[in-house]
């Protein structure tokens, strides 16, 4: 072996010398040899949890195996990443992942696309030898954009990492722990109830099909059936963009006249472009900042001001706004978004034109969104009569399912164009769908309204790509220097606007996307494919390729230059932020609860004061936080507090966690999977009297099971129960220290010793008496 | 005793968990109110100490300077000890426990040779001695003595050196030298570092900790000291179960002497060192003994394990440079300090030094701490210190490490206690549960007690021990309700070795010991199990019957002792037990005085 040098590791795997850079761990130097170790919870753009233990492997000398995701590589290092007992191991792995799985992969969304199922077959997994119970949750389909299924979930926890290492949200925990560990947001609350954005990385990230899409396709086929209605469907710029990936196309193709085709197979009467109201939300939107700084200067900047004016396309970033930065509400644009400007002209101006009312038509848009599914559903977003604009969103992947279940040979389909006068589009429109392409798109017209100018190269680069979190942009127009500002995912977004918060940027307009690479990679987009991860950002380029290539291959590539755009403000709406224009196009924002927790933003006097329930505890709940505050690692006084919590309230009640959420700034769905995963924390009322068995090991070998079973029996309830009346809860003690006089238990404080089964009644009785005689006494323990 | 302390006796009563809980704190009580009744206030004082290990023979007090120690006391012998005693000067006979020295090092007292004869006290050598509340008592057995010798006459890397020399081990259960983890810590470049003692005592049946803090907190506070010194840290945590309040309010009452005395706190004994350190609670996760979960745990968070590397002492708590030891190692550190690592290394074996603290518990005479020298055979613990099994049965197995631990049957009694041989037993060390088991117990069902405590303490992080565990209790039930096939028991090794091998941390991956190791040493009793469906042991309920002989006179005492009133028979006649309805508990079994019920 040669001498370690420059930072470099020299070892063997599966007896190939490789040498690779220090801190590598061994699975990417396993790649180096051209070995891809089989994995699961690995992603790597995430944390490393090193938790389903797919990936180990033997290295020589160390006791058991390593998983290779979080090993780092060694000098002189001996790596075997298979053996038979690695096989065997592995295999096992995955049979205890699918033991506790449905078996229902025939009838499962994810059917031929799931990462679990994928893994077993790999591993050749053939028989099934460990079988027993299995995991039972209640379903969550109350959100119109992600519905959520623990029973597929496989604890590899990329959607809890996901959702608060890239989108910053939290919505997320693992609570509870060991075999009852389940993915949950706060409180077992449905996702509808949650800060959850319905950005849908969870879906995209999921390898089996615990989170999904809610589903519209069969309302949709319903529809389609139905002669009395005339059908009409949009679609995002990113579908053409990314829906061949589903059948088989490799990615970056656009698929634009292909899906025309299919959907007019699938019976819609009228195929229209969201480009064009991309086009059209440009339009308004580089108005209303033009407008903004018109009436403003450039200076009149911060939260709640006009500027920086903030995107509005992003259906999961204004829900994010609403609940997380509800102080940001003046500053977003008041355009609907494409989709909805879109939806709103088809029963206004289209069906004018066309002689329909809005109840004869049914308009569906298809996006690549799951978001969507909740913009479309906003009471904000209806028309006059309570109805919504766009019946329907079905995301990339539906209507992928859609075509492959009609048969449709996609790949082959004769491209068709859109109808018109809503289908005709720009190359600004089409850039929409990747992050910078709104910022790129608006800037070009601004240019175009402040100087009546065209500009002289429409290319704005420093706003493309997907890597960059975030991009900075400086653009003279008319002598004005405006600064922009573009970036993608939610977590990202958080850093933009702390920054802007604090002053640090001197920013005008920012783009926000809430999806990572913008709605290229939005959350109804078809799963990665065998090769490779979700997120992918070389999957990601080349679908935004795709749409950089429609822009190029233009010939007209601004908004305003769009003829249909044209003859729509001629005929219809007047022009940009007319009073009709408002009608159609515009919205507005409102505070959404609960509201969102950012770690570390700290709280204003304001919110404060209000978030303190009058109940005198909370009083003192929060002089014990107060009197942490400032502390090095504030956030680790976090189970001091909840014991604390569970001093004054007896448990830790709900309340209780929303207030030290607040105060303490700390996301509920971590306080949840905290309090959760320590026993000493009841998350629900115990009773006047608390049963603990010992069941220490000398208490048992004396019979303490025995006892328990009598507790059990007598009270009717189990370890964690608590009786209808209040009066006793029962809990199982580990080893409270008195062996020498085992079997032993406690009711609150009281140590009986030396128990036998027939006395049970006895101690049952005589609790009992007391309630007898204390009459209605409210439960003291309780406030212990 | 107490250097301030003119009075010429002191009665200690000990108050730790076991003996208050039998009278002891009455007792206490009324020892005040009879001493002043009999105006010795002025020459006799009353104290409280921590547990001395009898807990067994509680509640148990001792007369200083008598040294004569009493034991089984109720709270009215109160009134004999003061008047017999104290005043006329003739100690309960009836009440004392068997006078005898014991040759130990660090002071010379304690009766019972039994007990005591054969143990030797390090870390526990203040336990039952001093008054752990009072920090002039243990001043005045040389406390803090190693702190000032460490802060003044040694560099940091002379105490390191010392650690290494003593050849001390973890006594967490990894058993990993101690000296090297400091080491490791100390050569990292950092600008903070941590020190925590791990006191969160999990393993069911295992009180160590918990009277050794009780019994004598300032030795755990000046051991971390010391290892703060050691390794450049200013800070330290203590991490214990809020299962111990006892245990924490001594802590709490030591840390606030400790600063007073400028023991801890910044520039100890003026050396310029900083030291300070901090209580935190921990709530009911026995996973949080595992290292790096303890350390999320502080850090606030699930308290779930992570992969190593990198280890603690290199990133640990905040990212930081942290030795963690648990409490019984840190009390170990002012004694390798004063006596010597020569002296240390001394006692023990070639790769196990030192003693070793035992809970024992289970089905023997003495239940109670001991501590012994590494090396000690199990017979000598089980039958010489903690006199042998309860009611004369025979012994059937030990069981060491709790849950990570395996049993041990008879047959290797004559292994001496240290790391290797009891891993090359299919048992480890651990944190010093010892259980004592007898033919009563089924081998199966401790096995699934095990198993059922990891499964409800897996933090359900890795898939092999969240699923694993899971499957494997599965298993186990099945074989003990007699519905196990014998290809059961190989799917178990398989299943075993899986979780052993594959798990993240050290839960999972001794959680398949116990069966594992009952398996290799009781194989026929898991067969017993499956094949001819029976538990040898009679513990296995769904696998026994309960019938009545013809030895039954009709005297209708079982038939008045069942809960489920199965048992039915004319008076004088023979009665019969309704198969379909009894629950098995056995009661009619108890009952019956003339050996008519039988169990199969």
């Amino acid at each position: 072996m040669s001498e370690k040098k420059n930072g470099q590791v020299n070892l063997i795997i599966d007896g190939v010398r490789v040498t690779v850079p220090e801190g590598t761990t061994i699975m990417h130097a396993a790649e180096v040899v051209g070995v891809k170790v089989p994995r699961l919870c690995y992603h790597p753009y995430l944390s490393t949890p090193g938790a389903c233990r797919v990936c180990v492997v033997e290295v020589e000398g160390a006791p058991g195996l390593v998983a290779s995701c979080a090993f780092p590589v060694a000098e002189g290092m001996n790596v075997r990443t298979t053996s038979p007992k690695l096989r065997q191991i592995r295999r096992n792995i995955v049979e205890l992942q699918l033991d506790n799985h449905p078996e229902d992969c025939q009838t499962c969304e994810r059917d031929g696309n799931c990462e679990l199922q994928r893994l077993a077959y790999q591993l050749g997994v053939r028989e099934r030898k460990f079988a027993g119970e299995k995991k039972n949750y209640k379903s969550d389909y109350k959100a119109p954009g992600v519905i959520r299924d623990p029973n597929k979930c496989i604890l590899c926890g990329r959607c809890v990492r996901v959702c608060g290492e890239v989108q910053g949200i939290h919505t997320l925990t693992v609570a509870h722990r060991g075999f009852e560990s389940v993915v949950v947001p706060t409180f077992e609350r449905s996702l509808a109830d949650s800060v959850c954005s319905n950005c849908g990385q969870c879906i995209n990230v999921c390898p089996t099909a615990a989170f999904l899409e809610n589903m519209n396709y069969d309302e949709v086929w319903q529809k389609l059936s139905d002669p009395h209605v005339t059908k009409v469907a949009q679609f995002a710029p990113s579908v053409r963009a990314a829906i061949g990936e589903a059948f088989g196309i490799p990615p970056g193709a656009n698929m634009e006249g292909q899906t025309v085709a299919a959907l007019r197979r699938l019976g819609f009467d009228y195929v229209f472009d969201t480009q064009f109201t991309a086009d059209l939300t440009i339009m308004e939107e580089a108005n209303e900042l033009v407008n903004r700084i018109k009436a403003h200067g450039t200076s009149d900047l911060g939260p709640g001001k006009p500027l920086p004016m903030l995107t509005s396309c992003s259906s999961a970033w204004m829900k994010f706004v609403e609940q997380f930065y509800p102080e940001y509400i003046p500053n977003i644009s008041s355009c609907k978004s494409p989709m909805s400007m879109q939806g709103a002209l088809i029963k206004s101006y289209w069906a004018e034109k066309m002689g329909l009312g809005a109840q004869d038509i049914y308009s569906i848009a298809a996006m690549c969104c799951t978001a969507k599914k909740y913009e479309a559903a906003r009471e904000e977003l209806r028309d006059e009569n309570g109805l919504p604009y766009v019946d329907a969103v079905i995301t990339t992947r539906e209507l992928a399912w859609m075509i492959k279940s009609m048969g449709l040979d996609f790949a082959n389909l004769e491209p068709e164009e859109f109808d018109n006068p809503l289908g005709e589009s720009t190359g600004a429109g089409a850039i929409f769908g990747a992050t910078g392409g709104v910022m790129e798109a608006a800037v070009r017209t601004a240019h175009q309204m402040l100087t009546g100018e065209e500009m002289p190269d429409v290319n704005i680069e420093a706003v493309r790509g997907v890597t960059g979190a975030i991009k900075e942009a400086s653009v003279e127009i008319a002598g004005i220097t405006i600064n922009v500002a573009v970036t993608h995912g939610m977590g990202n977004a958080i850093k933009l606007l702390e920054a802007v918060r604090r002053g640090e940027k001197n920013v005008h307009f920012i783009e926000i996307m809430g999806c990572p690479g913008g709605c290229i990679g939005g959350g109804g987009q078809p799963y990665a494919g065998q090769d490779a991860v979700p997120m992918d950002r070389e999957l990601m380029a080349k679908r935004a390729s795709a749409l950089y290539g429609i822009d190029k291959a233009k010939e007209h590539r601004c908004s305003h230059q769009n003829e249909h755009i044209q003859k729509l403000y001629d005929d219809y709406l007047e022009k940009p932020g007319s009073h009709r224009a408002h009608k159609l196009l515009h919205t507005h924002y409102r505070q959404h609860f609960p509201h969102g927790v950012i770690p570390g933003r700290g709280i204003d006097g304001n919110q404060e004061s209000c978030i303190r329930p009058s109940d005198p505890r909370f009083l003192e709940l929060e002089a014990f936080i107060n009197e942490r505050k400032g502390r090095p690692h504030e956030d680790s006084e976090l189970i001091p507090v909840l014991h604390k919590a569970q001093n004054l309230f007896g448990y830790i009640a709900e309340e209780a966690v929303e207030y030290i959420a607040t105060k303490m700034q700390i996301p509920r769905s971590k306080i949840y999977g905290v309090a959760t995963f320590y026993h000493y924390f009841s998350l629900s009322p115990r009773g006047q009297f608390r049963v603990s068995v010992c069941m220490g090991t000398a208490c048992y070998v004396k019979g303490a099971g025995d006892l328990a079973e009598e507790f059990k029996r007598i009270l009717g309830i189990d370890f964690g129960g608590i009786t209808a009346d209040s009066v006793f809860s029962l809990e199982c003690a580990r080893c409270i220290g008195a062996c020498g006089q085992a079997p032993v238990l406690m009711v609150n404080d009281e140590v009986h010793t030396r128990v036998t089964v027939p006395q049970v009644q006895k101690i049952v009785d005589q609790y009992q008496e007391q309630i007898g005689k204390s009459g209605s006494r409210e439960s003291e323990t309780a406030a212990r | 005793m107490s250097k301030k302390n003119h009075k010429h006796r002191v009665v200690a009563v000990c108050l730790g968990p076991s003996c208050r809980k039998k009278g002891g704190q009455a007792l206490f009580d009324n020892l005040k109110v009879e001493i002043q009744r009999a105006h010795l206030s002025e020459s006799v004082e009353v104290v409280e100490t921590g547990c001395r290990g009898l807990c067994a023979r509680g509640p148990v007090a001792h007369v200083y300077p008598d040294n004569i120690t009493y034991c089984r006391l109720t709270p009215n012998d109160a009134t004999r000890i003061v008047q017999g005693h104290l005043v006329s000067g003739h100690p309960m006979e009836d009440k004392v426990s068997h006078a005898d020295r014991i040759a130990n090092r660090s002071f010379r007292l304690f009766g019972d040779a039994r007990f005591f004869g054969k143990q030797l006290r390090l870390t526990l050598r203040n336990c039952g001695v001093i008054d752990p509340e009072n920090i002039d008592e243990y001043l005045a057995v040389r406390g803090y003595e190693a702190l000032a010798k460490s802060l003044t006459g040694m560099k940091p890397e002379e105490v390191i050196q010392a650690m290494r020399d003593s050849g001390l081990r973890g006594r967490g259960g990894g058993g990993f030298p101690t000296g090297v983890k400091w080491n490791f810590a100390a050569t990292q470049k950092a600008d903070t570092k941590y020190i925590i003692c791990n006191a969160d005592e999990g393993d069911p049946g295992a009180f160590m900790d918990r009277s050794a803090i009780e019994g004598d907190p300032h030795t755990i506070l000046e051991g971390m000291a010391i290892g703060g010194y050691a390794i450049g840290a200013h800070q330290g945590y203590i991490y214990i179960r809020a299962e111990y309040p006892l245990a924490v309010k001594r802590l709490e009452i030591a840390l606030e002497q400790a600063r007073a005395h400028n023991l801890i706190g910044k520039d100890i004994l003026g050396s310029g060192f900083d030291f300070d350190i901090e209580v935190r609670l921990g709530a009911g996760a026995f996973v949080c003994g595992e290292e790096t979960a303890l350390i999320h745990s502080i850090e606030g968070e699930r308290g779930t394990p992570r992969p190593r590397p990198p280890y603690p002492s290199v990133e640990g708590l905040w990212g930081k440079p942290t030795v963690i030891n648990n409490v019984e190692t840190w009390a170990n550190v002012p004694v390798i300090i004063l006596d010597g690592p020569e002296w240390f290394a001394s006692i023990g074996t070639a790769d196990s030094k030192g003693t070793k603290v035992f809970a024992v518990a289970g089905k023997v005479r003495n239940t109670g701490l001991v501590e012994v020298p590494m090396g000690m055979t199990l017979r000598e613990i089980v039958y010489d210190v903690a006199g042998g099994v309860e009611g004369g049965r025979s012994l059937k197995a030990i069981q060491t490490g709790g849950p990570s631990g395996g049993c041990i049957p008879a047959q290797y009694l004559d292994t001496p206690v240290d790391y290797e041989s009891l891993k090359g037993i299919g048992s480890i060390m651990g944190s010093g549960g010892l259980i004592v088991m007898d033919e009563t117990t089924c081998m199966v069902d401790v096995a699934k007690y095990f198993l059922e405590f990891t499964m409800n303490e897996s933090c359900g992080k890795c898939t092999p021990c969240r699923e694993g565990t899971k499957r494997m209790y599965e298993i186990l039930e099945r074989i003990t309700s007699g519905r196990g096939e014998e290809h059961d028991i190989e799917l178990l090794e398989e299943l075993g070795e899986t979780v052993k091998f594959a798990s993240l941390c050290g839960l999972g991956q001794t959680a398949p010991n116990p069966i594992l190791s009952t398996i290799r040493h009781f194989r026929d009793e898991y067969v017993a199990h499956t094949r001819q469906k029976r538990c040898p042991a009679g513990v296995c309920t769904q696998l026994i019957t309960y019938e009545i002989n013809d030895a039954c006179i009709g005297c209708g005492a079982c038939a008045r002792k069942c809960p489920v009133k199965c048992i039915s028979g004319e008076t004088r006649k023979l009665h019969t037990i309704d198969q379909s309805k009894c629950i098995k508990c056995g009661e009619c079994f108890a009952a019956c005085r003339f050996d008519a019920v039988t169990r199969s």
